[in-house]
């Protein structure tokens, strides 16, 4: 990358708007080049530095004071002047009312409270230039671990070695039973030193340089934890060879334990060994916990979105994904996380399989919080039965018009097409929009406008076949034939619409439409020589000459009927664009049959 | 209680003083943060929230709720900000941005990163305060406040990419004021 372009995603990762790929693609060229790195430090200085930057001291504030000055004010330029213009104004009351409800909600939404929070500059990642991280409230130990009244210091020593031992011993349980069992063999080969202060003397082995030994003084204190020992665990957590055993020990301290990981997650340097162990780690904890632990890993995260973070938030939100039920009402709420991107959401919303149900109850509330920008795409990913009326009601929003449009495309089933069509006719919505939206549910599955356009064409639907024609050639696409012909065969399709249709197949038609074609050209042969012209043209046009001799392989005079149908184009009405294109197709393939005849 | 937001709007602009009241008293402390971080010092910031009011209970007939109040309100006390700096302006930006260069030199008495880091702050908020208002305006509304460009671009009454450019150029200036504090500092 060059640095130019990392230049202008610094200024992006700046505004919070980088996405996941260009953070990683920044991060690799900062990892290289000093220079940009350089730029890299500042911006960090200086977006920690304005997270830092002290609260308002809002409770300085004294608001009924304010309102009185407010008065005061209002009240003296009212003698000076005309005064305030307090005309009731009925009308468009409601309407305000209405904007200031949503904005206003929207607005707590984003802010997660009505003020300012004194605690988000405190709850943000740690800044290089931090102090140690403050030690959490560490309980006075005498009070957990009750120890002799009169410490004998000869046995002390002895004490610790014994501890050591136990620890030692018990190791291999570790990989081979797991964290509770070992726990349990040392705590029975220490347990005649009842009244010793062993948990402390077992925190202070997790400063040991022996790592194996810190690796099972920490796993153990993961497991018999109290808060006390805590800080031991959060410091292992910047030991490299112990890190994965603080992470692993922390999880298994319960809820107080996950919390500290929950805000270390964002400063480790390796947070994906976090993640991997707290969040995917196959110990006790089930899927609603894990989704809790997540949301509040997610809470902890830093506010503007640093390559490192972006990956660590991503990552996370894949897992929720795995999270059952509370994991899909997870990805709803995460929606206004700065560091989530929606897709990723989306995506881990698509693999809980409790997705659907939640979506569904969030589109029965009469009111919901989610954003519908996001719900529309919801709908348009998980198709719950519901969406399609739910997303139709929202095609006529301006702002949500393309958005629910995309969902109704996505749905399954003929009802979609039906709408589509009836939107059409109603010419409400912009023709562009319209269009896309037709040309995806084609892509999804063509199948069903082949049906549609049967039914269609039988007078089983009450819909226009003229119209449906005209939208399945301006879609363009090749999925779209099987059912242009399909209607082409119904007496209830204008002639004109169906030439233009031929010469449209023809551009797009693909080898498997020509069976279709063939059927149509017979059907249509004897009485309709325009659309049999088209047909003609099509079938050249997608399968070449041979396609065209092998409708004639069985006629000793295919050359005449060739001639006797041009003849009666050129006689009849059709339009001189089809005669130029049937010419152009099929005058080669007369030269080439004339002379074997004359022969 | 009683009556929410969206009522309270109407009753004010039926002329309810006590409704009003309500709404004041419901958006006051957010208006003051703004208003705070716009001028850097409580007296000019309570000032100018309670001048924000006056202000909006004057235009309340003119409040169509196009916009949230929320925005309404904020787009009206960043205004006032920005008039009172006119007001004040006798050429304050440059003095407060070289005082900040002045102060962004780290002094290697104070080698401990608590004290370190409390100077860093006292420099940005200095360089801050030495931001010309609408850089200053756009900045705060979008990084500190956390809105996206579309409602900064609502309140400062520019267009959304304008927006975007002046925070742009807000970062700029205090990354040039940051820069003394790079050399030496530690790198993880
Ligand atoms: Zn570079």
């Amino acid at each position: 990358m060059k640095c130019r372009r990392a230049h202008s995603l610094f200024e992006r990762s700046f505004e919070g708007t980088l996405g996941i790929e260009q953070a990683f693609e920044l991060s690799e060229h900062v990892r290289e080049c000093a220079r940009c790195r350089e730029v890299h430090d500042a911006q960090s200085l200086l977006v920690e530095t304005l997270e830092r930057l002290p609260e308002p001291p809002v409770e300085r504030i004294d608001v009924e004071r304010a309102v009185a000055a407010i008065h005061a004010e209002l009240d003296s330029t009212r003698r000076t002047s005309s005064g305030p213009r307090a005309k009731p104004w009925v009308p468009l009351a409601a309407a305000a009312a209405l904007a200031v409800t949503v904005g206003f909600a929207a607005w707590l939404r984003g802010r997660g409270d009505g003020g300012p929070d004194p605690d988000v500059a405190t709850t943000i990642t740690p800044a290089p230039l931090a102090p140690a991280e403050p030690p959490l409230v560490i309980e006075p130990v005498a009070e957990l671990v009750p120890g002799p009244s009169e410490v004998d210091l000869d046995r002390l020593d002895e004490i610790r070695s014994r501890v050591r031992d136990a620890l030692r011993a018990a190791r291999p349980l570790l990989a081979e039973s797991g964290a509770a069992s070992f726990a349990e063999s040392v705590e029975l080969s220490v347990s005649d030193l009842k009244g010793w202060p062993v948990e402390r003397i077992v925190a202070r082995l997790t400063r040991s340089d022996d790592s194996e030994l810190a690796l099972a003084a920490i796993r153990y204190l993961g497991v018999r934890s109290s808060r006390a020992v805590l800080a031991d665990l959060e410091r292992a957590l910047s030991r490299p060879d112990l890190e994965r055993a603080g992470v692993l020990a922390l999880v298994d301290a319960g809820d107080a334990g996950r919390a500290v990981l929950a805000r270390k997650l964002w400063s480790l340097e390796h947070s994906r060994v976090a993640i991997d162990h707290g969040v995917a780690h196959p110990t006790e904890l089930d899927a609603t916990a894990r989704a809790e632990w997540i949301a509040a890993a997610l809470a902890a995260a830093p506010r503007i979105a640093e390559p490192r973070a972006l990956a660590t938030a991503k990552r996370l939100v894949f897992e929720l994904g795995t999270c059952e039920r509370r994991g899909a009402e997870l990805c709803f709420e995460l929606v206004d996380h700065s560091l989530v991107r929606e897709e990723d959401l989306l995506d881990a919303l698509a693999r809980t399989r409790e997705g659907l149900h939640v979506l569904e109850e969030i589109l029965d509330r009469p009111l919901s919080q989610f954003p519908e920008s996001f719900l529309l795409r919801a709908v348009a990913r998980l198709e719950p039965p519901a969406g399609l009326a739910w997303a139709s009601a929202r095609i006529h929003d301006r702002n949500l018009s393309e958005l629910a449009l995309g969902a109704v495309a996505a749905q399954g089933g003929e009802g979609p097409l039906r709408l589509l069509l009836d939107l059409h006719r109603s010419r409400e919505v912009d023709e562009p929009l319209l269009a896309g939206a037709w040309g995806a549910a084609l892509d999804r599955d063509p199948e069903r406008f082949r049906l549609l356009a049967v039914a269609v064409a039988r007078g089983d639907v009450d819909r226009d076949a003229s119209e449906l024609l005209a939208l399945l050639v301006s879609s363009g696409k090749s999925a779209a034939v099987p059912a242009i012909l399909a209607l082409l065969s119904s007496p209830l399709v204008a002639e004109d619409g169906v030439v233009l249709a031929l010469l449209a197949v023809a551009d797009f038609g693909r080898r498997e439409d020509l069976p279709d074609l063939v059927l149509l050209l017979e059907a249509v042969l004897p009485e309709n020589r325009r659309a049999a012209a088209g047909c003609l043209v099509a079938i050249h046009s997608i399968g070449g000459e041979d396609a065209v001799s092998d409708l004639f392989a069985g006629s000793e005079t295919d050359v005449d009927r060739v001639l006797s149908l041009l003849a009666s184009l050129t006689r009849g009405d059709a339009p001189s664009v089809v005669l130029f294109r049937v010419a152009m197709h099929l005058g080669p393939l007369l030269q080439t049959k004339r002379p074997r005849r004359q022969s | 209680m009683g009556q929410s937001e969206p009522e309270l709007v109407a009753a004010a602009q039926g002329g309810d003083r006590e409704a009003f009241d309500e709404l004041v008293r419901a958006n006051f402390s957010r208006v003051y943060s703004i208003a705070f971080r716009l001028v850097g010092n409580h007296e000019d910031a309570e000032d100018l929230a309670q001048e924000c009011f006056v202000r909006a209970h004057r235009s309340l007939a003119h409040f169509r709720g196009e916009s949230s109040l929320a925005t309404w309100l904020a787009r009206i006390v960043v205004h006032q900000a920005r008039d009172r700096r006119r007001r004040e302006l006798r050429g304050p930006e440059l003095v407060a941005l070289e005082r900040a260069a002045y102060r962004a030199t780290p002094s290697s008495a104070q080698p401990e990163q608590v004290a370190r880091r409390r100077e860093l702050t006292a420099t940005v908020t200095d360089a801050l305060s030495g931001l010309p208002q609408r850089l200053r305006a756009a900045l705060v509304l979008r990084v500190i406040e956390g809105l996206d460009y579309d409602e900064v671009a609502e309140i400062t009454g520019v267009r959304p990419g304008t927006a975007r450019t002046q925070v742009m150029k807000a970062r700029r200036v205090l990354l040039r004021v940051l820069g003394p504090w790079l050399e030496g500092s530690p790198r993880e």
